[in-house]
């Protein structure tokens, strides 16, 4: 037996003391109630006949006092906190419950996660007196559901609330926050509870030795001092997945798109498959798959044609080979993508007549362009154009939505005139901006061009030594200016003319730079939206707020399907996998090796040791308690 | 309760109505004053017996001398007060008791006292109590000396030690004339009260036995470590009473009391034992009913 509580030393001092005054009260003579009675000998008569039994009348005094003693002993003990089992020194506990999507495996039933809390609460049901413990889930974004307690409700309460998630585990946040939560604290413990697939590289950079006394390296994972235990869960690696799904739109024709699928087996044994492509929850395309152990297989899908948005890639059994569950987890076995809206950009052109501009416009199947001339522009026009190219005009005031300038001169030009040169040649170009995506300028030729002078925020895209020749700006409203006229330079006989148009038409519209056909769980995820706060609503149909910086909302998400993300600007649906073989990867690991050394099963849980006998010493305290008040209220006892 | 107001109009009212009641009880009993046995200067024939010189020839039966021949003298039962003998005992253990038990006795005795001055019968009170020699109420008779028994029994202060032998032998050997003596006591005696019943029957005076219990004396309802004195003898015991203790006390007290009985019974002697929540007037009649008391 140890005792959680006071000391054995203070607790017989305590008991000591209470027992020499109870002890010394009942030695002490009372003063007695004097009762005047008008025959004294008749008492005499009926105590004479009791005087045989005196001996037991004086013995009742003693089981009295010995009553009381048995009392306050019960009473020192529960103050004690004595557990049952051998006593040893408090530890300070981490249980780290992995609940990546790999841990919804159902080779343990109900699933791996259930299993793991499981293992957790005996763990909890066995902590020793004094030890303190506190909850990690291991998801995407680790975090510790309490604070170090050693009340086996509250730590129960604490597993019970860690909820399986769909995205893979980030161990090494997981395992830095334990080693913080650790660091200091008397007899550290980290016990990882979970199927063990978790990335090598991750492991391998954990520190628990402290041997050569240097500090480890700012990429290791600092446990050194901490009993890093490792409890598996999990039988089975019969999983198949689908790893990769891609869509996009083709630029030149939006209205088909492409497809790009992979799969990989997990088993140990062939796989033959169907793998199902939906759009809408529409068929598309079936196609069986037959994969060996470990091997992955892609699927590219050409030309596809639809007015659908929503797709979607299923593996399932192949009915020829028997129905039922695919494999231990069912949540790999789809995924999702959005294809990006299909929308026609309205163009309006402002120029005295450009053939090539025009030209090069009209390529463009996405957009329909309307011209007028410069002395037609009317502010007031903005509101019915996605975009607004000038040709040799500058407006006096910038309109309310995406230009492009060609040549703008005077004050009002968007980016400030700073002077011209004479035949310039481009040597540096921007070439990770989308706008220079597929566009050549080298060898161009012109007769002049103006030199723009650069805001901070600017971007220059071309720029002749330190003249900078096309400008880009992204807010207020997106704005690209080409310095010179293309009548006076090659650029309209070259490629990078339409392409360059293109791009820019493109990064105005700006959905293909920031549309994502489908996040990653897991992964922070910045969506388009407006205002300061939006609202996901995730395929379970539960929601949550999450604020929106610079016109992108930004979440980590957890759920594997379509969400939609409503704000000022409307909703949106974004998709979301899980894309990770990793995860996919669920063969748990019977065993661990960490920095050269084997993790061991946790040990020292004892369920006896946290049975807590205070409550039951106290209730025998009140039952001898109640018990003496009724023998002294009955004579038995005085 | 003050001795006051023991006897107050409603008590007098009572004990009229006691007297009416006792009346009718015994009217097919005894239908005049107490006769003696004695023969003397009644109207009532009682016997004959034979002429000798110096009777009076007045009371001669010469009817008889007509027929027989022979000289009888007419006997006629002589008319007597009849002496009635209160003894309260007045000692200290008396004056416990909720109500004191002699407040209750001074009720008995003084209805007592009412029916036998009702009946011209000579009604004398004696206390009994150590030290209390000499003090008694001298034999009176008629109605109107009630409130002179009231007076007395007032003045009545309980105190010392309970001794009956000793208090009934100074009775007997100060009242010359015989009759009913009534013994009010509760009986508390440490020598017993054996001594004190039997001088009465040996001295041929007709004792009558009523026991005063306080219903709380015979079943205390004392419980835990106590300190009990004797009143009379100042006696101290520490006693833990416990509900065993008490039943044990209550059987000893319920045979002091039926040893009492017993004692009279075998010696023919009229026993009540009157316990002080029986109202006194109930006590009365029943003494009444049970007979004994008033010939």
């Amino acid at each position: 037996m140890s005792f959680a509580g006071a000391s054995l030393v203070s607790l017989a001092t305590g008991f000591a003391l209470a027992a020499a005054a109870l002890t010394t009260l009942y030695v002490l003579k009372l003063r007695l109630r004097r009762v005047e009675v008008p025959f004294a000998r008749l008492w005499a008569r009926v105590l004479a006949e009791r005087e045989s039994s005196s001996l037991w009348r004086r013995l009742r005094r003693i089981v009295s006092l010995l009553v009381q003693l048995v009392l306050l002993a019960l009473l020192a003990l529960a103050a004690g906190d004595p557990r049952l089992g051998r006593g040893r020194d408090a530890r300070t506990i981490a249980i780290v419950i992995d609940a990546s999507a790999s841990m919804r495996a159902t080779d343990e039933r109900p699933n791996r996660l259930e299993r793991a809390k499981e293992e957790a609460r005996k763990l909890v049901a066995g902590l020793g007196a004094g030890d303190r413990a506190l909850v990690i889930r291991l998801d995407a974004q680790p975090v510790a559901l309490g604070g170090l307690e050693s009340d086996d409700r509250e730590l129960s309460r604490q597993i019970d609330a860690v909820a399986p998630t769909d995205a893979p585990a980030d161990l090494e946040r997981g395992l830095r926050l334990a080693g913080d939560v650790l660091r200091g604290q008397p007899h550290p413990t980290a016990i990882l509870i979970g199927d063990g697939a978790w990335p090598r590289e991750v492991l391998d950079r954990v520190r628990l030795r402290a041997d050569d006394g240097r500090a480890p390296a700012l990429s290791a994972i600092d446990l050194r001092g901490v009993d890093l235990r490792y409890l598996p869960v999990g039988s089975s690696s019969d999983n198949v997945a689908i790893v990769g799904f891609a869509v996009r739109r083709y630029p030149q024709n939006r209205t088909s798109y492409e497809v790009f699928v992979e799969a990989q087996s997990f088993r140990d044994r062939p796989s033959s498959l169907r793998l199902e492509l939906r759009e809408d929850g529409e068929i598309v395309d079936v196609q069986h798959l037959d994969l060996g152990p470990g091997e992955r297989a892609a699927r590219f899908y050409p030309n596809l044609a639809g007015s659908g948005a929503r797709l979607e890639a299923r593996l399932r059994p192949d009915p020829d080979r028997g129905a039922g569950a695919l494999d231990a987890l069912p949540l790999d076995d789809v995924a999702y993508a959005l294809l990006p809206p299909l929308k026609k950009q309205r163009v309006l052109l402002v120029s005295p007549g450009n053939l090539f501009l025009e030209g090069a416009l009209l390529l463009d199947e996405n957009a329909a362009l309307e011209r007028v001339p410069p002395a037609a522009w009317d502010p007031a026009l903005a509101a019915r154009y996605d975009a607004v190219v000038f040709d040799g005009f500058t407006p006096p005031a910038p309109p309310p939505l995406p230009a492009l300038y060609l040549d703008p001169q005077g004050p009002a030009s968007p980016f400030t005139v700073a002077g011209a040169v004479q035949a310039p040649l481009i040597t540096d170009v921007a070439e990770k901006h989308p706008l220079m995506r597929w566009v050549t300028l080298r060898d161009l030729n012109m007769s002049r061009s103006s030199r723009f002078s650069l805001k901070p925020g600017d971007v220059a895209l071309a720029s002749s030594a330190r003249d900078v020749l096309i400008a880009a700006r992204e807010s207020p409203e997106k704005t690209v200016a080409l310095g010179f006229d293309v009548r006076h330079s090659d650029l309209p006989l070259r490629v990078a003319f339409p392409v360059l148009l293109v791009n820019a038409l493109e990064w105005f519209a700006g959905d293909e730079a920031t549309l994502q056909a489908a996040f990653r769980t897991g992964e922070p995820w910045r969506v388009p939206a407006a205002g300061d706060e939006a609202t996901v609503r995730d395929p379970d149909g539960e929601t949550q707020r999450v604020p929106v910086v610079d016109g992108l909302a930004r979440l980590v998400g957890r759920k594997v399907g379509f969400h939609t993300v409503e704000s000022r600007g409307g909703a949106r649906t974004i998709a979301a996998n899980l894309g990770s073989a990793a995860e996919s990867a669920i063969r748990p690991a019977r065993e661990l090796v960490v920095d050269g050394k084997k993790l061991e099963a946790p040990s020292g849980f004892d369920a006896r040791l946290r049975r807590e006998l205070w409550a039951m010493l106290v209730l025998a305290a009140l039952a001898l308690a109640l018990l003496e008040w009724w023998t002294y209220n009955r004579r038995v006892t005085v | 309760m003050p001795s006051a107001a023991l006897f107050d109009e409603a008590f007098l009212k009572k004990l009229e109505y006691l007297y009416v009641v006792s009346k009718k009880v015994f009217s097919g009993r005894i239908r005049a004053e107490r006769r003696s046995r004695k023969t003397g200067s009644g109207v009532e024939f009682a016997d004959h017996r034979g002429y000798t010189t110096g009777d009076d020839l007045r009371y001669l039966d010469w009817g008889v001398y007509g027929r027989l021949g022979r000289l009888l003298i007419r006997l006629f039962e002589e008319e007597e007060d009849l002496h009635i003998y209160l003894l309260l005992d007045a000692s200290a253990s008396m004056r416990t008791g909720r109500p004191p038990k002699i407040d209750y006795a001074r009720q008995v005795v003084a209805a007592l006292a009412y029916v036998g001055l009702s009946n011209l019968d000579r009604i004398s009170i004696v206390p009994l109590a150590v030290g209390r020699d000499g003090r008694r109420m001298p034999p009176t008779r008629g109605k109107g000396r009630i409130f002179k028994v009231f007076e007395f029994l007032r003045g009545l202060e309980p105190g010392g030690a309970t001794d009956l032998s000793a208090g009934v032998g100074a009775f007997v050997h100060e009242s010359k004339r015989r009759g009913v003596a009534v013994l009010v006591s509760d009986f508390y005696d440490p020598a017993g009260y054996e001594g004190a019943l039997n001088l009465l029957r040996y001295h041929r005076f007709e004792p009558f036995v009523l026991q005063v219990v306080d219903p709380g004396e015979a079943r205390p309802s004392l419980l835990g470590d106590l300190e009990i004195i004797d009143c009379e003898t100042g006696e101290v015991r520490e006693v833990t009473v416990s509900p065993r203790l008490l039943a044990a006390f209550a059987r000893e007290h319920q045979a002091l009391c039926e040893g009492l009985e017993a004692f009279c019974s075998a010696r023919g002697i009229p026993c009540f034992r009157a316990e002080t929540s029986t109202p006194f007037d109930e006590l009365i009649l029943r003494v009444f009913r049970e007979g004994g008391f008033l010939r």
